[in-house]
């Protein structure tokens, strides 16, 4: 009787964890995404800036 | 500014829905009688389930108006709408397992929203797939041509999957739960939690995807003016 | 009538250039050959012939093949670079379409006829009383899988891994027609009464009929550059 409700719990856990493991692993790739964009806007802002200073 | 405001504000609420959601989950609603505690894993599958469907939805829309006008926002409207689409349909079809084992003793049922929703799922796979390989001046064209197949395809897959589950009879026949008015509650505010979440995913996935078009066309110029 | 005749040069055209080297055509049947035998050394040759298995293994032959022959239909014309000038014919996008898919249909209805006659051969299956019958569902099928197979064709005919990409485009997508067109041949075989073939049946027909719409109003959109 126990033990059910034991396994129930384990089947419980993993079913949210692997949702919320796998929500926030794409939420952890939209921020990496983003973070390399702004570097690279960050290079081109750099480079023109030195062109405009020559 | 006032936009600004707007959207934090969404974000919050979005937040205090998803907590508010999960102490309903755990602590108010109560414990079905047959399955036991696993059944609440339904608070999670039921909300995906739709939301998937609704993101596909969306694409299906924003691809058909895409072909109208030509105008490459609701090209990417289609394309992040269906990237999320695929995340939850995948949170469906790995919740629905984790569901099934304990309470029916089977890691698949051959449920026909289940195995409709599978090949769901490998439709917008893809799509994606498609939108990988194709080249740019036809990406938009040919993956909006595809997202309105895929998703015209649904009704009568089910109707198909319906008529072959007879032929291939099935173990598990009906989900069986029965639902008491605590339930209905949380799931209600579990999926407008979701549901809120879902919007604030794909607003943000949008803004990322406009973000890379415009870094990419700030490049090209450079570059054009570089190699000159 | 003028459309018809211009739709008839084209699909001749195809007709002509396959009878010259007969390469696809061939592949196609050698291949069903193959996955016919392999299906018999996997399952076991007394089980070929059951009534149960059969539409099965049939439609799956069928599909598979087909899937062979659709690559051609506007991949040679990609490659040959004859593409341009198919679409500066003085036909529609949805004359150019029909061709090209009455093209792909008689491949795959000669390369089906062949699986049968083997099928048959092969494993003593008798099917004269049906032949009629199944002569409509085989018909239903493959109008189905030619106009979805057609469609991704010329979509994945730009791409790099054009024979992957169409696969896994066709497959999803062609899977109640598979459904239908197993269970319509299987009641068929089991000699079941008329009315018992009408859900399969409803299902192929809408199909076909969904396809075709949705090529109507959509190919247009998949040759322009």
């Amino acid at each position: 009787m126990e033990d059910k409700s034991m396994t129930g719990m384990i089947y419980l856990f993993s079913g949210f964890s692997i949702t919320w493991i796998i929500l926030f692993i794409y939420l952890f790739s939209m921020v990496k995404r983003q973070k390399s964009l702004e570097i690279q806007i960050e290079k081109i802002n750099s480079k023109l800036e030195k062109v405009q200073n020559r | 500014m006032t936009k600004r405001i707007f959207e934090i504000t969404f974000e919050v609420v979005t937040f205090l829905l998803m907590l508010a959601a999960l102490y309903a989950i755990f602590i108010y609603a109560p414990i079905e009688k047959t399955m036991g505690i696993v059944q609440k894993i339904f608070y999670l599958h039921v909300p995906a389930a739709f939301l998937a469907f609704f993101a596909f939805f969306i694409t299906f829309l924003a691809s058909i108006v895409y072909l109208y006008k030509k105008d490459q926002k609701w090209d990417v409207i289609a394309y992040c709408s269906a990237e999320i689409g695929v995340l939850f349909c995948t949170i469906v079809l790995i919740t629905g397992p984790i569901w099934a084992k304990p309470v029916w003793n089977v890691w698949w049922t051959w449920d026909p929203r289940l195995t409709t929703t599978l090949i769901l799922w490998f439709i917008y796979l893809a799509y994606l797939m498609l939108r990988g390989v194709v080249r740019e001046n036809q990406r938009a064209n040919l993956s909006a041509v595809f997202g309105i197949i895929g998703f015209a395809n649904v009704p009568i897959t089910f109707f198909a999957i319906r008529l072959w589950r007879t032929i291939h009879p099935v173990i598990i026949t009906s989900e069986g739960i029965n639902i008491s008015k605590p339930m209905k509650y949380t799931l209600l505010l579990t999926f407008c939690a979701f549901f809120l979440f879902f919007l604030s995913l794909l607003k943000n996935r949008i803004k990322l995807e406009r973000l890379k078009i415009k870094t990419e066309k700030v490049r090209a110029v450079y570059e054009e003016i570089f190699s000159s | 009538m003028i459309f018809f005749r211009k739709l008839w040069a084209i699909v001749w055209k195809d007709l002509l250039s396959e009878l010259r080297t007969k390469e696809m055509i061939l592949s196609m049947c050698l291949f069903s050959f193959l996955v016919l035998i392999i299906f018999s050394f996997a399952l076991g040759a007394e089980v070929m012939n059951l009534k149960t298995i059969v539409p099965g293994i049939l439609w799956v032959v069928f599909i598979f093949s087909g899937l062979m022959g659709l690559g051609r239909a506007f991949g040679a014309e990609r490659d040959r670079g004859t593409l341009p000038g198919l679409l500066l014919c003085p036909l529609s996008p949805w004359g150019i379409y029909l061709a090209k898919m009455v093209g792909t249909f008689i491949f795959t209805a000669i390369m089906e006829i062949f699986t049968l006659s083997i099928f048959i051969i092969l494993f003593n299956l008798n099917l004269l009383p049906f032949l009629l019958p199944l002569g409509l569902i085989f018909f239903l099928g493959t109008l189905g899988f030619s106009a979805i197979g057609t469609l991704f064709s010329a979509m994945s005919a730009a791409t790099k891994s054009r024979d992957t990409i169409l696969s896994i485009l066709v497959f999803p997508i062609t899977v109640p027609m598979l459904i239908a067109a197993v269970k319509a041949t299987e009641t068929i075989l089991a000699g079941k009464t008329v009315t018992e073939v009408y859900s399969p049946l409803k299902i192929l027909i809408a199909f076909d009929l969904i396809y075709l719409l949705i090529a109507y109003l959509t190919f247009t959109f998949i040759i322009e550059e």
